[in-house]
């Protein structure tokens, strides 16, 4: 599933981040960040208006938005 | 001798400035944001242990040294050079929580073969997290020496200090080895990552408790982003640090006018020839005085958004405001600066700096301007008063959301937007932190007295230009209508008459208000009574009158603090300047649909020249000259548009 759908709450591990090349730096740039595969994700919950996305990866929060959201896929945790 | 260089190379938000303040006692600007540095600063350093100067450098934080931001790109060019006259040591900043994360940058720099050092900050915040580095274990593994610090602890950077004392005097030129500028692909990233995951995995252990300190971050953070109370609490923490900011401000400006007053008639009793006094009296001492009524409100703003800063609540902020912000071209990143509008232009537009996209920085230089700023309050609520007793509040809150309006839509109206914006859609969220009362007085005080020194300038200088106005033709002072000033005013009241303001006092007072909007209610004084000569004052007079306007103001900074305490409620009364004569004299001057076309006009008009000047050093002169025309061209349509429909609706 996509990052975007996960649960606020829920914790997740990271499949695939699929960035296009032409945006190398911004891959470059999330996979540092800690959003690479394997990783474990957690939804900490949006934006007042749905938009950005709060996660926090390696104790760490982020504020991401939608559209880069749409691009992680992961799977759940049970 | 070649010189000794310190360079402080780290991530963002992993505490480089703090630990540079700590170490060497000096005050960098620091927040808890990430990209708080910019650009490369220095500064010359003389530590106990040598005689030599050091030249430490903070660099911006920094993911690897493959650049993915212009900030990193100037730290991957200082790194990578490879000058011989000077000795230099990497000073590399690591997060002890976030080794995982920080030590991809390490092993990049340790490639490079310089002399170099690894600190372990904010060993206490990490230690709260439940998270223990072995410094021993790590500095054997990286076979580089490395220290415990504290950034923000008065003594925080003493173990830093003492490996310094052992390291820098064997320090030699050495020189960089060139890192490939090829830029590595995923594959390559992944290799060195799992070198960083094994030796992270092998220095620092993490209790599978969460403490007692993770859950109320992850409290405050819910509260936050709840919907409902997210806003509130923004709201509230914005409302608190204006209040803040007025009440506690506001005995002080009276405090610095009467010393203002106190100085002047002093000077006016020295045996000196009438112009000559009267220059140094109101052009000299009454340029300062302006300049010094600016720093209260200053002070204590920069205080408080310092505060905000520094606990991590604004890049919060700014992920809930992003989506809002988006619509008008600009980002969360913008929402700072346009806040620090509310207090003063000029700063805000320094703060645009941290704006990494150039056609976000150019809009968000369009839309602050529009703020209203503190010092237009004060003749907002003077007007109010006169011309809508009852409803001042009304009137001033229509007042600062018609100019957020107008600058949102004004920067959404202009530049283009572009999409390949992309990697600034992601912002940090940095752990909530408590700052020290010490640090934030000292870096508040720090950034006052910057703005003083920029902007004072300017200021004293227009205030002598328009003492100059009033005083020529000389002879004529009890006049002003045939001064050089009454007849500039004059000639410009055809293009007022439409937003009906006729009078020459109040058309008047707007130049003078393109030096500063703190002087407008002042000149409109001046220019009515005609210029008072001032009372010469005796020496001993003087002091008591100064020891009197102190306690004063002491007292009513403890009335301001309780009354904070006891609720909120916007006070607006005007200021002591408003004498009632002068409140009286006003009211006879327009009619309250004329006020309204008049205060929209404030509002929106040409800020001062000290953001003029901040304007041009954000986006270039060109940009600057239009934005001032434009400003003026808003102004007058909104003035007029007010005015037209407040006389419809019977306002008069």
């Amino acid at each position: 599933m996509k990052l975007t759908e996960l649960c606020k709450g829920k914790a997740a591990v990271v499949d695939r981040v699929s960035i296009q090349a032409e945006h190398a730096v911004l891959a470059r740039r999330l996979f540092l960040m800690g959003f690479r595969p394997g990783t474990r994700v957690e939804m900490i919950g949006r934006a007042p208006l749905g938009d950005p996305l709060v996660v926090r990866v390696n104790n760490q929060g982020f504020g991401l938005r939608k559209e880069l959201t749409e691009l992680i896929e992961v799977s759940p945790c049970e | 001798m070649s010189k000794l260089e310190l360079l402080f190379v780290g991530l963002p938000n992993v505490g480089k400035s703090s630990l540079i303040n700590s170490l060497t006692g000096s005050v960098l600007k620091v927040g808890n944001w990430s990209g708080t540095t910019v650009e490369k600063r220095s500064l010359q350093w003389k530590p106990e242990f040598t005689q030599e100067p050091i030249t430490v450098v903070d660099l911006p934080g920094s993911y690897s040294l493959h650049a993915t931001s212009p900030e990193e790109e100037i730290t991957r060019q200082v790194v990578g050079e490879s000058p011989t006259d000077r000795r230099r040591l990497l000073v590399n900043v690591v997060d002890s929580g976030q080794l995982e994360r920080d030590l991809y940058l390490t092993l990049e720099l340790k490639e490079l073969g310089q002399p170099m050092l690894v600190v372990l900050n904010l060993a206490d915040e990490a230690e709260k997290f439940g998270i223990k580095v072995d410094a021993a274990s790590l500095a054997e593994r990286l076979d580089l020496p490395v220290v415990s610090t504290v950034g923000v602890s008065r003594d925080g950077a003493a173990a830093l200090a003492t490996q310094l004392a052992l390291s820098l005097p064997s320090l030699e030129p050495s020189p960089s080895t060139p890192f490939s500028s090829e830029e590595p692909d995923l594959k390559q990233l992944e290799n060195r990552m799992r070198e960083v995951m094994e030796l992270s995995a092998a220095t620092s252990t993490c209790s599978a408790e969460p403490g007692r300190t993770k859950l109320w971050h992850r409290r405050l953070d819910h509260a936050l982003l709840h919907p409902f109370l997210g806003p509130i609490l923004f709201v509230l923490a914005m409302l608190l640090v204006f209040r803040f900011t007025f009440l506690l401000s506001d005995p002080w400006i009276t405090f610095l006018g009467t010393v203002q007053e106190v100085l002047a008639r002093w000077v006016t009793a020295l045996p000196l020839p009438a112009l000559v006094n009267s220059f140094l009296a109101e052009g000299v001492i009454g340029g300062l005085g302006t300049v010094a009524a600016f720093s209260p409100v200053l002070f204590f703003l920069y205080f408080g958004m310092s505060f905000l800063e520094r606990t991590g609540f604004l890049p919060r902020i700014a992920v809930g405001t992003d989506r809002v912000l988006r619509s008008f071209g600009l980002s969360g990143r913008s929402l700072v600066p346009l806040l620090l509008g509310f207090g003063c232009n000029v700063p805000a537009l320094a703060a645009c700096r941290t704006i990494d996209s150039s056609s976000e920085r150019i809009r968000a230089a369009i839309a602050i301007p529009f703020m209203s700023c503190g010092a237009r309050l004060a003749v907002y609520s003077l007007f109010a008063a006169i011309f809508f007793p009852g409803r001042e509040a009304w009137v001033v809150l229509g007042l600062y959301l018609g100019g957020i309006v107008v600058g949102l839509v004004s920067a959404a109206l202009f530049g283009k937007r572009s999409q390949s914006e992309s990697v600034h859609s992601v912002i940090e969220l940095p752990p909530f932190r408590l700052p020290p009362l010490r640090i934030l007085v000292k870096q508040a005080w720090t950034r006052c007295y910057r703005f003083v020194q920029g902007a004072g300038r300017m200021v004293c200088l227009t205030v002598v230009v328009v003492w100059a106005m009033l005083h020529i033709p000389h002879g004529m002072q009890t006049q002003v209508e045939q001064s050089l000033y009454g007849r500039v005013s004059q000639l410009a009241i055809p293009i007022f008459r439409p937003m009906g303001v006729e009078d020459p006092h109040l058309v008047g007072a707007l130049i003078p208000g393109i030096v500063a909007k703190e002087v407008v209610i002042g000149s409109m004084a001046t220019s009515i009574s005609g210029l008072v000569p001032l009372e010469p004052l005796s020496l001993s007079d003087g002091i008591s009158q100064l020891g009197e306007a102190g306690l004063t103001a002491l007292e009513e900074t403890g009335g301001a603090i309780l009354a904070m305490v006891s609720g909120l409620h916007l006070d607006i009364s005007p200021n002591e300047e408003s004498t009632p004569e002068l409140m009286a004299d006003l009211a006879t001057r327009t009619t309250a649909a004329g006020a309204l076309g008049y205060l929209v006009f404030i509002l929106l008009y040409t800020p001062c020249v000290a953001t003029v000047a901040a304007l041009r050093d954000l986006v270039g002169w060109r940009w600057a000259g239009f934005l001032v025309f434009y400003q003026l061209a808003v102004a007058w349509v909104f003035g007029v548009l007010v005015y037209q429909i407040a006389r419809l609706a019977g306002f008069s």
